[in-house]
């Protein structure tokens, strides 16, 4: 592995938006015009407040039903887990692991990871740093995969409207559901990857 | 003070030489093995045209149903804003939003900002308003979400076709192309055009 | 640090390879040409595949949704609502249709829509299935090729489809009774077609009411079939009686008419489209003989007609022969007495081959009340009077009877008066009644004023003498009874057995018994001896023995 210098040591900046290394001191870009900074500023205070708050309404959402269906007259609220077990039991497996993944064990993942990155970048510790960097850029791949039940619920509830026969209607659950994702993406997006590397200089 | 021949890996923060790229050739990172910059495989003829198909593909996709069920003779389609109707019904406005957002608007954005800047690139010349498109495209790189919807589209095929009659509508297929185009052109990494794309001596920021 | 410095700090930095996937430079337009090909053929198709589009008003949008409803003919989907929106007036609704491409021949002037929702009507319950499904249009197509794009949709649906097999015919009707468009037509008591639309005359003297009767039952409409209105419940509270006579339960809810040839020879020539029939009341009128033309009667009457009504009977001997049209009040100056005046029609047709008779007495004879009037005459003459009779106790409903009365009281007839009037007498119930006024008015001269009156003072003298009693004539009275009862204690004691009166009495009878013994001894031997008178009497051994033993001391 090369030692490359790091941007801090040749005092450079790169430009989050363009891309353009400049001189650190400016305190805009040249090219683009956005704002240049080191770090990106309070990142694990914002970081940790987003997590927190994601943790928050991650419970109402999996608890909350997300979705109300009724069948002659007879209806029933179901929440995500409801959900997948119906799938497993009616056979679809696959499915059922599809939206476990999505919605339960995604964002557990992430919550995971964030904590873990954030607290390891607190205590500046140097364990383990490329995993780290690559359980970074994981999540943020991830990430967003978990709005798939939100888009469920969003085409069921579209196209099961037969009145007496059938309908579909959300409920809060999925409101809470959506938050945690941009919650946790905005979480993911606050956390300063390049903390994870301070103090590798040497 | 500006150093166009350096890169700065935006996940560790160490600084690299940028060195020509071959065809289909990708710079990593020494460090944290990131990717850095990638060789683009697409002229800007080819984006443009791209954009356009996706364009076209995009308004196709949003207009005809995506899936159409049928019981007992009845019968009931749904398009992508359709579903984000739904989903808005009752409590459920602010997750409507949300989906509006991701589903709808983001990937919209996209392709007219995209087109927007590409037209006047086939003139070589920069777009009014080029930093604040190639800002916004960055910025809403992270929140296009038209492969959920597709995903989202199959689970509630397998759902519903339990219970009824279901049948995949042109707008999935629409919806399919549409993520396919999108992924090509504004996915990857925009900022490359910022490299590419004939920069207007005059307008210099911080000045 | 100097730019170069910097530049020269930098290393190169790793890359990798990947995949490579290639589009040649001009090819790539073929992305978006395809994709805009795809789009606009996608709009052509749909286009093209329209059909045309109508619009159809209704009263209300109930049941009908945008993009939802479809339209339906013989159940095969033909169009889908687009859009409804509020007439400019506020008074009704208009959807907006999109037919399909082979459903052109919707667009045409005869076709007719109407909304298919869950119905609860005359004829019976109908569209439920659209209770799960949603309502739908349904549409009917007629035989006009012209064109026409906007249409007034029908509150329900029709009776009678378009094409549909069977006959159409006309009934005239007084009234609509309790039938209603839908409502059933009835074959010996099998539903075998429907009302399909009524009117009144312009002149509102009259309803037509069309019925459609589908095939193969149209054949047994023949030109003598007769049409009753078979609604509901036929009762008939009359002065024969009560009579109950229902078609069907539907029927009795829902109300229906029908048909049948009366019985005997008929002409069975098959009734031909669209013709005219009357519609009767009850299956009785219907079947009657045509009554022909009815002669007008009037008559007085003195008593209350209460029970009597506009329509009641006129009843000859048990044959109702026709009715009462009209009662009105009358004051006759000279007598200063209230009268009812009635007026009746009588149909001679239904005295049956009697008037048959009559007519040929009647010697053609133009002035049928004159007719009426010559021939009443003789009858009068023999005792035929009217008279008002209760039919039925329990209503107190009146008839008005026509029969010869024996030892009536004679009455001018005047045969020319107008109109002619026949002479009436009491009923039966009035004699009645009269005889209970008389009772009445006996009980009623009965003096029980002074009857009371007299009652009250013999009371007071009956108590005046008490009292008298109980004060003087009692104590004098007890008095005397105390006197009576000493005496005869003292009776008493003079008649007791061991009393001195009764031993006297008792020596006194023995004394007696012995002097009748010896007198008895005397006259048997004076019997025996008769000449002892003279002689006297010898010595009896018998005696001088009863003398020896008495004085020797009583020996008997």
């Amino acid at each position: 592995m090369t030692a490359a210098p790091r941007a801090a040591q040749l005092g450079l900046v790169g430009c989050h938006t363009c891309g353009l290394v400049c001189a650190a001191g400016q305190a805009q870009c040249p090219r683009c015009g956005s704002h240049l900074h080191p770090r990106k500023p309070d990142s694990l205070a914002r970081s940790w407040a987003f997590l927190i708050a994601a943790l928050i309404l991650y419970v109402p959402s999996n608890v909350l039903p997300v979705m109300y269906t009724s069948m002659l007259g007879r209806g029933e609220t179901s929440t995500i887990l409801h959900g997948v077990v119906e799938f497993w039991k009616s056979g679809s497996w696959d499915i059922a692991l599809l939206i476990f993944i999505a919605s339960v064990a995604v964002p557990s993942t992430k919550f995971l990871v964030l904590a873990t990155l954030l607290v390891s970048a607190r205590r500046q510790s140097s364990w383990a740093r490329l995993q780290r960097a690559r359980l970074y850029r994981f999540i943020e791949l991830i990430g967003y995969w978990s709005m798939l039940d939100v888009v469920v619920v969003a085409l069921v509830c579209a196209l099961v409207q037969f009145h007496l026969l059938g309908t579909a209607e959300p409920r809060v659950g999925i409101v809470f559901f959506g938050l945690v994702v941009v919650l946790t993406m905005f979480a993911a997006m606050s956390f300063d990857p390049r903390l994870i590397w301070d103090g590798d200089e040497e | 003070m500006t150093h166009p021949e350096l890169v700065i890996c935006e996940y560790c923060d160490s600084v690299w030489r940028r060195s020509e790229l071959g065809d289909d050739e990708i710079a990593r990172c020494g460090r944290c093995r990131a990717v850095l910059y990638r060789a683009s495989r697409l002229d800007l003829d080819q984006l443009l045209a791209l954009t356009v198909a996706a364009a076209i593909v995009f308004v196709i996709a949003n207009v005809s149903p995506v899936i159409r069920i049928a019981v007992s003779g009845m019968h009931n389609e749904a398009n992508l804003l359709q579903s984000i109707a739904a989903l808005s019904h009752g409590s459920g406005l602010v997750v409507g939003l949300v989906a509006a957002a991701t589903l709808f608007v983001v990937p919209l954005l996209q392709i007219v900002l995209l087109g927007w800047v590409l037209v006047f690139a086939r003139a070589h010349r920069r777009a009014p308003g080029f930093a604040f498109a190639m800002r916004w495209l960055h910025r809403i790189r992270p929140w296009s979400m038209t492969e959920v919807f597709l995903l989202g589209v199959l689970v509630a095929i397998v759902k519903l076709s339990g219970m009824l009659n279901v049948i995949a509508g042109p707008g999935t297929y629409a919806t399919v192309i549409l993520t396919g185009l999108i992924t090509l052109i504004a996915k990857r990494d925009v900022r490359t055009l910022w490299d590419r794309l004939p920069a207007d001596e005059a307008v210099v920021f911080g000045e | 640090m100097s730019d170069e410095d910097v530049s020269a700090a930098a290393p190169s930095p790793r890359v990798s390879v990947s995949r490579r996937r290639g589009w040649s430079a001009g090819l790539i337009w073929l992305v978006p040409a395809v994709a805009a090909l795809i789009g606009i053929g996608m709009v052509i198709h749909n286009w093209t595949s329209e059909g045309p589009v109508i619009e159809i008003s209704f009263i209300t949008a109930e049941g009908l949704e945008a993009g939802k409803t479809q339209v339906k003919y013989k159940d095969v989907v033909i169009g889908l609502v687009d859009s409804i929106r509020l007439a400019g007036d506020n008074t009704h609704v208009i959807a907006r249709v999109n037919l399909s491409k082979d459903a052109a021949g919707f667009a045409t002037a005869d076709a007719r829509y109407w909304v298919v929702r869950p119905r609860f009507g005359t004829s019976g319950v109908s569209g439920i299935g659209t209770l799960l499904s949603g309502a739908y249009i349904g549409a009917d197509n007629g035989e006009s090729h012209e064109a026409k794009k906007s249409f007034v949709g029908l509150e329900r649906p029709p009776a009678v489809i378009h094409g549909s097999p069977g006959k159409r015919f006309t009934l005239a009707a007084n009234d609509i009774g309790s039938l209603d468009i839908g409502s059933p037509v009835y074959y010996r008591r099998i539903q075998v077609g429907r009302l399909a639309s009524y009117e009144l005359h312009k002149d509102g003297r009259q309803m037509s009411v069309d019925i459609f009767v589908d095939a193969p039952y149209d054949r047994f409409v023949t030109v003598s079939s007769r049409f009753w209105n078979a609604s509901g419940v036929d009762l008939n509270l009359d002065a024969s009686g009560l009579k109950l006579n229902t078609q069907s339960l539907a029927a009795v809810i829902a109300g229906g008419i029908a048909f049948q040839t009366p019985p005997g020879p008929r002409d069975a020539t098959l009734a031909v489209e669209g013709a005219q029939f009357t519609l009767y009341d009850d299956m009785q009128t219907a079947f009657a003989p045509p009554d022909g033309e009815p002669d007008y009667l009037q008559m007085r009457f003195e008593q209350s007609l209460r029970g009597l009504s506009v329509g009641s009977q006129v009843d000859f001997r048990g044959i109702i022969v026709g009715r009462v049209v009209s009662i009105n009040l009358d004051y006759d100056i000279d007598k200063q007495r209230f009268l009812q005046i009635v007026g009746v029609v009588i149909y001679p047709n239904r005295f049956g081959r009697a008037a048959e008779k009559f007519a040929q007495l009647a010697q053609d004879n133009d002035d049928t009340n004159a007719r009426l009037a010559n021939f009443i005459k003789p009858q009068i003459a023999r005792g035929l009077r009217a008279q008002a009779r209760v039919g039925n106790l329990l209503t107190g409903q009146l008839y008005i009877a026509l029969d010869f009365v024996s030892n009536a009281p004679k009455v001018e007839f005047d045969a020319s008066a107008r109109p002619v009037e026949l002479p009436t007498v009491p009923g039966s119930f009035d004699r009645l009644q009269e005889q209970m006024t008389g009772i009445v008015e006996k009980l009623d001269r009965i003096p029980f004023e002074s009857i009371g009156k007299n009652l009250d003072s013999t009371i007071a003298r009956l108590d005046k003498t008490l009292r008298q009693v109980n004060e003087s004539t009692l104590p004098q009275f007890s008095a005397t009874l105390t006197g009576a009862q000493g005496t005869l204690g003292s009776a008493q004691r003079a008649v007791d057995v061991d009393s001195p009166l009764q031993q006297n009495l008792a020596q006194t009878l023995a004394e007696i018994q012995r002097a009748a013994r010896s007198v008895r001894v005397l006259t048997d031997y004076l019997g025996i001896h008769p000449e002892s008178l003279l002689r006297g009497k010898p010595a009896d051994p018998a005696l001088r023995d009863v003398q020896e033993k008495d004085a020797k001391g009583n020996k008997p």
